[in-house]
C-alpha cells in the first residue's frame, strides 16, 4: 500500500507498503521507525512553533512541536514501542531568498524548521539516526516500511537513500 | 551622444532598455540593480538621464530618486515601472520624476520621453 | 475561517476583483507577447492548504513561481505560477528565440513576466479601491509545485489550514503558455476591500 502524506498530514502504516509526501521544500519530512514492530510513520512538518499562534482550530499536525508528539502517539497505538524509535529527517530548504527592508538575508523558514524538529526530537528524547536537510531544492521522500529505508530524489535528479 | 543610466532590478528588463537606447543613439554608461547602486552611480557618472525601476530590492525607485534630486535638483529621471497605480505615479512626479512610464511599453513611448529632456 | 463564511454575494464580488484585476494583467502579458491571452472566469474558493498542489497537476508537477507581497491597507501575496514547460516558452518568445532554459536571463524574463502581470493586478485593484499598494520585488523558484507553495504557505505563517484563493488561468495559443495567479488576501483584512466594494455594487 502506497500512503501519500499531504503537507500539514502525518500517515503511520505498519508491516509492509511505502509512505510518500512529494514536494518538501522549506517543509520538513519526518520519519519515525520501529524496526522490532515493523511501524513507520510520516509527517509532513510546515511551521516550527504552535505556540506563536492562539487560533481555536489549529491543525496539530501542521507544527513541528505538535506534530511529532501525534505521530508517537499514533505508532504507540498501532504497537510500536518508544525505546526502539528512530528519526529520519529530510526538507528544510530554501528555495528563495528573502531579504529584509535593510537587505539583510533573514533566517529562512527552512532553517527554523530544521533545529525546531530537532529540538522536538531531543525534548520527546528520540534519536534522530540520518538527515538530508538544507539546500535549495525541493525533495520528495519515500519510507520502504518494510525495510526503513527512506530514498531521497528531486527533480535534478538527486538521490540519496539512508 | 546623451549618456544614460539605466536602473531596474531585472537583467532583461536591463537589456531591452539597453537595445532600446543604443539602438537610437544614447551612450549607457552604467546599470543600477537597486536603489542604492543607482544613487552610487548616479554620482559616479553624472548621466544625462537616467531610467528608473520602481519596485526593487534594498532601496526602492521613489526613495532613489528623492536621493538623486537631493544631490542634483537638474537631475532628469525618467520612471519605467509596472507600478501603475495613480497614486504611485503621483508620489514619483512629486519626488521629482520627470515622466513616468507603465511596463509594458513600446520602445517609442521610451524614446519620445527621454527625447524631451535631452 | 469557516467554510460557510463567504457569502454568495461577496463571492461575486471576489470574482468581480479577479476579474478586473486579471483583465488588466493579461493586456499587458498580451502587449509583451504580441498575441491574443485567453483568461478563464477567476474562480474564489476557500481550500485547504494540502489541496492547492493539486489545483496545478500535483505536488511533484515541476514550475515556475513569482512571489511577492502586496503591502498596503491589505497586505496578501500574489503567486503567479507556471507550469515549467510555459516559463520556457515564454523565455523563449520575449528573448526572440535567443535563450531557451533558465539561466541568468532566463529567470530574469520570467521574473519580469511576474512582475509586470502582478503589478498590472494591483493597478486595476487600487483602481478600485482607491487603496495603494506597494509591491516587494518578486522572487523565483523554479521545483516542484508542492515544495515552492508549501514554503509560501510558511512564510505566510498561516493560522489557519484554509486559505481563500481567487485563480485565474490564462492560456495562449502562438507561445504556449498556461498561468495560474493566485492571490491568497488575509480574509479578516481583505474584507474591508469586499466591503467597499460591496457598498459601491449596491449604489
Amino acid at each position: 500500500m502506497i500512503t501519500r502524506v499531504k503537507i500539514a498530514d502525518i500517515a503511520t502504516q505498519r508491516g509492509s507498503g511505502v509512505l510518500i509526501t512529494v514536494g518538501l521544500g522549506s517543509c520538513i519530512g519526518t520519519v519515525f521507525y520501529d524496526s522490532k514492530s515493523i511501524t513507520a510513520g510520516m509527517a509532513h512538518v510546515l511551521l516550527p512553533d504552535s505556540t506563536q499562534f492562539n487560533s481555536k482550530k489549529q491543525n496539530a499536525m501542521k507544527f513541528a512541536d505538535t506534530a511529532l508528539p501525534l505521530m508517537l502517539d499514533n505508532m504507540l497505538k498501532k504497537g510500536a514501542l518508544k525505546k526502539n524509535i528512530v528519526a529520519k529527517i529530510a526538507g528544510g530548504s530554501k528555495l528563495f531568498e528573502f531579504n529584509t527592508p535593510d537587505g539583510k538575508t533573514e533566517i529562512s523558514v527552512g532553517e527554523k524548521n530544521i533545529q525546531a524538529v530537532k529540538k522536538t526530537l531531543k525534548h520527546m528524547g528520540i534519536s534522530l539516526v540520518a538527515e538530508d536537510v538544507g539546500g535549495t531544492f525541493g525533495r520528495t521522500m519515500k519510507l520502504f516500511v518494510d525495510t526503513g529505508k527512506v530514498e531521497i530524489s528531486s527533480l535534478e535528479g538527486y538521490k540519496k537513500l539512508f | 551622444m546623451a549618456t544614460i543610466l539605466i536602473v531596474d532590478d531585472t537583467a532583461f528588463m536591463r537589456m531591452t532598455l539597453k537595445n532600446i537606447l543604443e539602438k537610437n543613439g544614447y551612450e549607457v554608461v552604467g546599470e543600477a540593480e537597486d536603489g542604492v547602486q543607482a544613487i552610487e552611480k548616479y554620482k559616479e557618472f553624472s548621466p544625462a538621464l537616467v531610467t528608473m525601476d520602481i519596485t526593487m530590492p534594498n532601496l526602492d525607485g521613489i526613495s532613489a530618486i528623492k536621493e538623486i534630486v537631493k544631490h542634483d535638483a537638474d537631475a532628469k529621471i525618467v520612471v519605467c515601472s509596472a507600478m501603475g497605480q495613480k497614486s504611485l505615479v503621483i508620489e514619483a512626479l512629486n519626488a521629482g520624476a520627470k515622466d513616468f512610464i507603465v511596463k509594458p511599453f513600446q520602445p517609442d513611448r521610451v524614446l519620445d520621453s527621454l527625447k524631451k529632456f535631452q | 475561517m469557516d467554510k460557510n463564511s463567504l457569502k454568495p454575494e461577496q463571492i461575486d464580488i471576489l470574482k468581480e476583483i479577479g476579474n478586473i484585476g486579471m483583465g488588466n494583467a493579461t493586456t499587458s502579458l498580451s502587449k509583451m507577447l504580441e498575441e491574443k491571452i485567453k483568461m478563464d472566469v477567476p474562480e474564489v474558493s476557500l481550500i485547504s492548504l494540502s489541496e492547492v498542489p493539486e489545483l496545478v497537476g500535483g505536488p511533484e508537477k515541476p514550475v515556475a513561481v513569482v512571489f511577492s507581497k502586496a503591502l498596503g491597507e491589505v497586505s496578501f501575496f500574489i503567486i503567479f505560477l507556471m507550469p515549467e514547460h510555459s516559463a520556457l516558452n515564454i523565455i523563449k518568445a520575449l528573448t526572440d528565440g535567443e535563450t531557451n532554459e533558465f539561466c541568468y536571463m532566463g529567470r530574469s524574463v520570467i521574473r519580469e513576466v511576474g512582475n509586470i502581470v502582478g503589478a498590472a493586478y494591483l493597478s486595476a485593484l487600487s483602481f478600485l479601491t482607491n487603496y495603494t499598494f506597494k509591491q516587494t520585488p518578486p522572487i523565483l523558484a523554479i521545483d516542484m509545485a508542492g515544495a515552492i507553495l508549501g514554503t509560501i504557505f510558511a512564510e505566510a505563517d498561516l493560522a489557519d489550514d484554509t486559505l481563500l484563493l481567487i485563480k485565474t488561468i490564462l492560456n495562449t495559443e502562438l507561445t504556449d503558455f498556461e498561468g495560474y495567479l493566485f492571490i491568497v488576501p488575509n480574509w479578516e483584512k481583505f474584507k474591508s476591500i469586499v466591503e467597499i466594494l460591496g457598498l459601491e455594487l449596491e449604489e
